[in-house]
């Protein structure tokens, strides 16, 4: 055979042979990551400091496989949250163990609107004024659900420590039966590089930075349907996809493959 | 006879020794300029010699020989010949490169007197042959810049190339090892140290053959060795990956008279099944399916 021929076939059998490697996996900023795929509230659980809990009685979370904001399963959080005054719960927490600096994201959907008589919190950070204390636990920041005029929904920063509410950039409505991201950024230093920053659905809607932010590097945070004095009194929050990163999520971002 | 010819040009040569040194010149003992003058002599009157390769003052001979051991080469204004003389005649060199330098020069031997200018040629038939100088083997070595583009960001890198080439056919087998050095790019709010390398064979054939430059195109497959590691994930793990695709390029040689000549060449990769950085949360952080570069340097022609 013509040695030039034969060099060419041997390069054509290169190119048609060309082989390949899908995917070269470099790694992950996700720390942890909560799926509920395996239709339990294990990666929640087994975590340090995590648990899912409601309380009191009345109160419930299980997953579901009803609906979900990728895969089959997601967590059901119902309340019943009456005019009694009683404060209602169903939350998923993880505390302590968590780095000083991280992005916390979930994807929440409410299947229907409530109107909001004293609160309705769906994402709490917590502090400690001792870190090795656990009696030392306060509250910080809750992020709510507040009623507009027009009776959609949008939300609310309030902040436990001050009594007061945090204003927004922007209040852009939190959509009813369609599923949406809450994503923060939790600095919590205690010089005046603090900084705690939200996200709704990817839209920077509040940040309160260069501040001190809890006394101690401990922190909570806790994905909640917490309630009181809702109408209707059942206030349904479904959560899912859930993780704490060291680089932001947003919307298209994958916590798991 | 030819004794008695080179007595009498040497007469003449001494009536217009003047010029010699500013027309012929060159480091070669074998043949001299001084040989080679009076060779030439006798093929080409002084006066036309001397207006045919006129050179501006204080600017070298136009006219160089340089002694190779086995061969010698003959440069005259931008024309050059290299000749095999394995039995170092020195003399016969000279008639040789004098022969050259007057039909480089354009000038007419027939014009000269004496000798009968088929007196001056007759010894071109019992002379070493000429040979034109095109290397069996070509190496080229040079830097190299190139871009992987397609998908994701594009990453620029830097390093070195080595490309030999076999032959003297139309079309040549060609072969080269590019090495980059690492490099640390960000893709998105990754930051990745990148170290890549590159082989290819290809056929080269010439586009362009001409005294003054040497232009060809190659086409073949390459296959890329990637190495990449985030540096600044939580979990990172260096990973290795490869692709294969096709290969074209183009490239330049500039003739010159010594064996190294600089080169550029220009080349485009396809990968189409390269592999994909993925890292959480970002996810997809694109492929590189197309590598352009260019790299530059010294061609080594050897025999």
């Amino acid at each position: 055979m013509n040695p030039a021929r034969r060099v060419t076939g041997v390069l054509l059998a290169l190119v048609l042979a060309a082989g390949c490697q899908d995917r070269l996996d470099l790694g992950s900023n996700v720390l942890w990551a909560s799926l509920f795929e395996g239709g339990t509230f294990d990666e929640w659980t087994s975590a340090p400091g995590g648990s899912a809990d409601a309380f009191p009685s009345g109160n419930t979370i299980a997953v579901t496989d009803a609906d979900a904001h990728h895969g089959t399963h997601a967590a059901l959080l119902t309340i019943d949250a009456g005019p009694d005054g009683t404060q209602a719960n169903a939350g998923l927490v993880r505390k302590g163990g968590l780095p000083v600096e991280a992005y916390y994201s979930c994807w929440y959907e409410l299947p229907s609107s409530v109107t909001v008589g004293a609160f309705w919190i769906l994402f709490k950070i917590r502090l400690r004024t001792d870190a090795g204390d656990a009696s030392s636990e306060k509250e910080f920041y809750d992020l709510e659900l507040v009623n507009t005029p027009d009776g959609s929904l949008a939300l609310r920063l309030y902040d436990h420590q001050s009594g007061l509410d945090v204003p927004l950039l922007l209040s852009p409505a939190v959509p009813v039966g369609s599923w949406f991201q809450v994503e923060a950024f939790y600095r919590n230093a205690q010089d005046d590089t603090g900084r705690l920053t939200f996200w709704l659905n990817g839209v920077q809607v509040v940040d309160v930075r260069d501040q001190p932010m809890a006394p101690t590097p401990w922190i909570e945070w806790d994905a909640v349907n917490v309630g009181e004095n809702l109408t209707p009194s059942t206030a349904v929050v479904l959560i899912d996809d859930c993780a704490v990163s060291l680089s932001r999520v947003g919307l298209t971002g994958l916590i798991a493959e | 006879m030819s004794l008695a010819l080179l007595l009498i040009a040497r007469g003449a040569a001494m009536a217009q020794g003047a010029a010699e040194p500013a027309l012929v010149g060159g480091p070669s003992g074998c043949p001299t300029p001084s040989l080679v003058w009076q060779h030439l002599l006798l093929l080409v009157p002084g006066p036309v010699l001397v207006e045919r390769l006129r050179a501006p003052a204080g600017a070298p001979p136009p006219v160089q020989l340089f002694d190779l051991g086995s061969s010698f080469r003959v440069t005259a204004g931008d024309r050059v010949r290299e000749y095999a003389d394995e039995a170092r005649d020195c003399d016969k060199r000279a008639q040789f490169a004098a022969v050259f330098v007057a039909v480089a020069t354009g000038a007419d031997p027939a014009s000269a007197s004496p000798p009968p200018p088929e007196r001056a040629f007759a010894g071109v038939a019992t002379a070493p042959t000429e040979v034109v100088f095109i290397p069996r083997v070509r190496l080229d070595v040079g830097a190299s810049v190139t871009a992987g583009l397609g998908g994701g960001e594009t990453a620029t890198s830097a390093g070195v190339s080595a490309r030999i080439g076999f032959g003297t056919r139309r079309l040549i087998p060609v072969g080269s090892l590019t090495l980059l050095a690492p490099l640390t790019d960000h893709t998105g709010d990754v930051a990745i140290r990148r170290w890549q390398a590159t082989a290819d064979a290809d056929l080269r054939t010439l586009a362009h053959d001409g005294p003054r430059s040497v232009v060809y195109v190659e086409l073949g497959a390459a296959l890329e060795v990637l190495s990449a590691r985030a540096t600044n994930l939580a979990v990172s793990d260096a990973q290795f990956g490869w692709a294969v695709g096709p290969r074209a390029a183009a490239g330049l040689i500039v003739r010159t008279s010594a064996r190294l000549s600089p080169f550029v060449v220009i080349h485009g990769i396809w990968f189409p099944g390269a592999p994909e950085l993925f890292a959480l949360p970002a996810g997809d952080l694109g492929r590189a399916v197309w590598n352009l570069g260019v790299t530059a340097g010294a061609s080594w022609g050897i025999r």
